[in-house]
């Protein structure tokens, strides 16, 4: 069972953020997705490998850009 | 990917399809976010060269997936106009729909957004040709030489074997504990038929305006002459035309049908065949199933994007819904699985394809009899 209260803080940017924490939003944005309590049936069998291979993709992307000399 | 949806689920498939988009939405706007703050990167040495275009991979990847997702929604929802404003681009998906007409169809043809430019020409039309008279016009069948063959195994083994040219009809017969099981494969319409040729576009105006056409009784004709009888369990699988063919003969319970299988088929124009096992497969770029309006949410049709973002009549082609109906077998969805194993043909069978054409006067169009 995912979350049922989405943190909309996301959605109030008002600075610039770095690239990073860009794909951190872009992970908890899919990751939200993931884990949606009414998100039911075949479809979801469907569309959770490929959101689920973006969520992990902008995860190492956000790990790799921190560690960028 | 693969997006099939089985519209019989359509209201928790269009509200959970309708969230995925949001969310992707919002997560489309970060990476694109990511792509301009990393775009300075190009000067900053190989490492960031290569994240910065891994970054921009990713995006492209979220912003097609976002993409074939709207396109499936548009296709299930009918009610695409109204709730049209939780999606990020409004303007570009209540276009179409508002301007009906043939300058909605242009737009659908250029953007690719047919459904809802065509549902309500769709409707239209279908109200205009209800209530006509059969007409029947004389069908000669000619069996061509048999061939052996082995049972199909999956949907696309029985969309592959779907006849293509001048054969419409190919039935495979295999032999059971002294009893006889039957596939049925019927071919689309040849847009460019004459007269003559009984799957022409004529037959589609004749099934759904009157449930009769030249090419029913060929089938009919060809069933009854491979043995096929009311005791014998056989399988429909039918292309566009072929699919309307399929349900008809669902439909006149004349014989023993187990289950239809419809690929490009205008399914919406016909009532759906509720007391035989269904599956309904579309792509949401062809504009023939379009054209019969909207889907029956009760009916099991699996709403699947082109293999490569082919459209229009590519979309519809008998060859581009192979490896969709590929997509549909490799779901393991257990009402798919039932169908296939239910209808499981074994041992060696006989092949055999047939060859029809239109005998009679050149009544058909006209109502004259």
């Amino acid at each position: 069972m995912g979350p049922t209260v989405r943190n909309t803080e996301v959605m109030n940017i008002s600075a610039p953020l770095g690239p990073a924490t860009e794909m951190d939003r872009v992970a908890e944005a899919l990751d939200w997705s993931l884990n949606r309590d009414e998100w039911w049936g075949p479809a979801r069998l469907a569309y959770d490998a490929e959101v689920r291979w973006l969520r992990d993709s902008a995860r190492m992307l956000a790990q790799e850009m921190r560690s960028l000399p | 990917m693969t997006v099939p949806i089985p519209v019989r689920d359509v209201t928790y498939s269009t509200d959970a399809l309708r969230g995925r988009i949001d969310d992707l939405t919002i997560a489309l706007n970060h990476a694109m976010s990511a792509v301009v703050s990393s775009g300075s990167w190009a000067t900053d040495g190989p490492g960031r060269i290569v994240t910065a275009e891994r970054t921009r991979t990713l995006t492209a990847e979220l912003d097609r997936i976002r993409h074939a997702l709207v396109s499936v929604w548009m296709t299930v929802h009918p009610g695409e106009a109204g709730r049209a404003h939780t999606l990020g681009d409004a303007v570009q998906l209540i276009a179409p729909y508002v301007m009906s007409g043939p300058l909605g169809v242009g737009y659908a043809a250029w953007t690719g957004h047919l459904w809802p430019a065509l549902r309500p020409l769709a409707d239209h039309s279908i109200d205009i040709m209800s209530g006509g008279n059969p007409r029947h016009s004389p069908v000669t069948v000619t069996a061509l030489p048999a061939q052996s063959t082995s049972p199909p195994r999956s949907l696309q083994d029985r969309v592959d074997r779907i006849p293509a040219g001048d054969t419409h009809i190919r039935i495979e017969r295999y032999a059971e504990d002294g009893s006889s099981r039957f596939e049925v494969y019927l071919s689309g319409t040849n847009f460019g038929g004459a007269h003559s040729d009984p799957w022409n576009a004529q037959s589609n105006l004749d099934l759904v305006e009157t449930g009769s056409s030249p090419s029913l009784e060929a089938v009919k004709i060809a069933m009854t002459s491979a043995g096929i009888t009311t005791q014998t369990p056989v399988v429909v699988t039918g292309h566009s035309q072929g699919g309307l063919l399929a349900l008809a003969i669902g439909a006149a319970h004349q014989f023993d049908v187990r289950a239809i299988i419809t690929v490009g088929t205008p399914v919406g124009a016909v009532a759906d065949v509720t007391d035989i096992p269904t599956v309904h497969v579309v792509h949401p770029e062809d504009p023939v199933p379009a054209f019969g309006g909207l889907i029956d949410p009760k009916s099991s049709t699996w709403i699947v994007p082109t293999p490569h973002g082919e459209r229009l009549m590519e979309a519809h082609h008998r060859t581009t819904y192979s490896p969709s109906a590929a997509e549909i077998d490799n779901l393991h969805d257990p009402r798919i699985d039932e169908i296939r194993a239910n209808n499981q043909a074994t041992g060696v069978g006989v092949r055999r394809d047939y060859r029809a054409v239109v005998t009679g006067g050149p009544h058909r169009g006209t109502g004259a009899e």
